[in-house]
């Protein structure tokens, strides 16, 4: 079991580190995270950093992952409360959690999640009005309807 | 003077709280402290990789040119094969700017390593005031 509970407000999961994470906690957030997502089909992660003090190349390149396979199963990952100390650290490092979206507090990371999955939403609405007309042309057909 | 024996990462959870506290202690800012944990973070995380363990020392020097926090770490594991290589681009697990050995080096004023067949050995050392150059005897 993990020292990071997983709860589920609306399309979201939300997990607060409360401590200074080991490197074995840290993986097993990361599987407990993509199995959540792919339980329950959720459209947004807000991870809580608040409470980490120390994030080494280990947790930085860990994050990075968390947000590209989390992505993968449809959900987008907000990551909050990274500490300034550990932003400067992070680019000491040359893992500036690139590809990684971060919001100062959860409240503003639920804001940022909001948007993203509207965007992602409209995103699947304009792929669905373009796809049928894609394999419809493929067929020779090209008026463009189901 | 620390002497921490660094087996399993709880050890390198240990390491890092105390090194924060040596640092804090000796009057460096957040952000100067943050710079020596992650630094013992990284040679810690080796140790248990590449080395089956070994040990890290803390410990800090004041004299009439100031005060600085001194890390080593040591270990008898197999020795890095090519140091420079190791250094420049972080070879196994990729990413970042020449990985954890690479982000010891720039987050430290001072930094040396020697490693062999016999085992890796690395000195890094971080002044209060950053005007001071080597680390000093020990
Ligand atoms: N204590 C050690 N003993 C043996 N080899 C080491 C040790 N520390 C580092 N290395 C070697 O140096 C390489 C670079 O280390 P590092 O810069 O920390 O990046 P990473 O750990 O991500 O590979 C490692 O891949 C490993 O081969
Ligand atoms: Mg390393």
């Amino acid at each position: 079991m993990a020292r990071v509970p997983i709860i589920k407000v609306g399309e979201t999961l939300i997990a607060t580190v409360q401590d200074e994470l080991r490197d074995s906690d840290a993986l097993t957030l990361q599987t407990e995270l993509s199995a959540a997502v792919e339980r329950t089909g959720a459209r947004g992660v807000l991870l809580d950093l608040s409470a980490v003090e120390t994030v080494d190349s280990f947790l930085g390149r860990l994050l990075g992952e968390v947000a590209a396979s989390t992505r993968l199963l449809g959900a987008v990952t907000v990551i909050t409360g990274i500490q300034p100390a550990v932003a400067i650290t992070l680019v000491e490092l040359g893992l500036e959690l690139k590809g990684v979206r971060t919001a100062l507090n959860p409240e503003k990371g639920m804001a940022l999640l909001r948007r993203l999955q509207r965007l992602q939403r409209l995103q699947g609405e304009e792929n669905a009005r373009l796809l049928p007309a894609r394999a419809g042309s493929r067929n020779g057909r090209n008026d463009g309807r189901r | 003077m620390e002497r921490i024996r660094i087996r399993v990462d709880v050890d390198v959870q240990r390491a890092r709280r105390a090194a924060r506290r040596l640092a804090t202690d000796l009057g460096l800012d957040r952000n100067g402290a943050e710079m020596v944990v992650l630094a013992v973070s990284e040679l810690g995380t080796n140790l248990i990789r590449y080395a089956r363990g070994g040990e890290i020392t803390l410990s800090t020097m004041q004299d009439e040119r100031g005060a600085r926090v001194l890390v080593e770490s040591r270990d008898d594991g197999p020795g890095i094969a090519d140091v420079d290589q190791a250094m420049a681009n972080g070879s196994s697990t990729g990413g970042g700017l020449g990985g954890g050995l690479g982000a010891v080096r720039r987050l430290m004023d001072e930094f040396a390593i020697v490693s062999d067949a016999s085992g890796t050995r690395v000195r890094a050392c971080k002044w209060v005031r950053k005007s001071e150059r080597g680390c000093g005897h020990t």
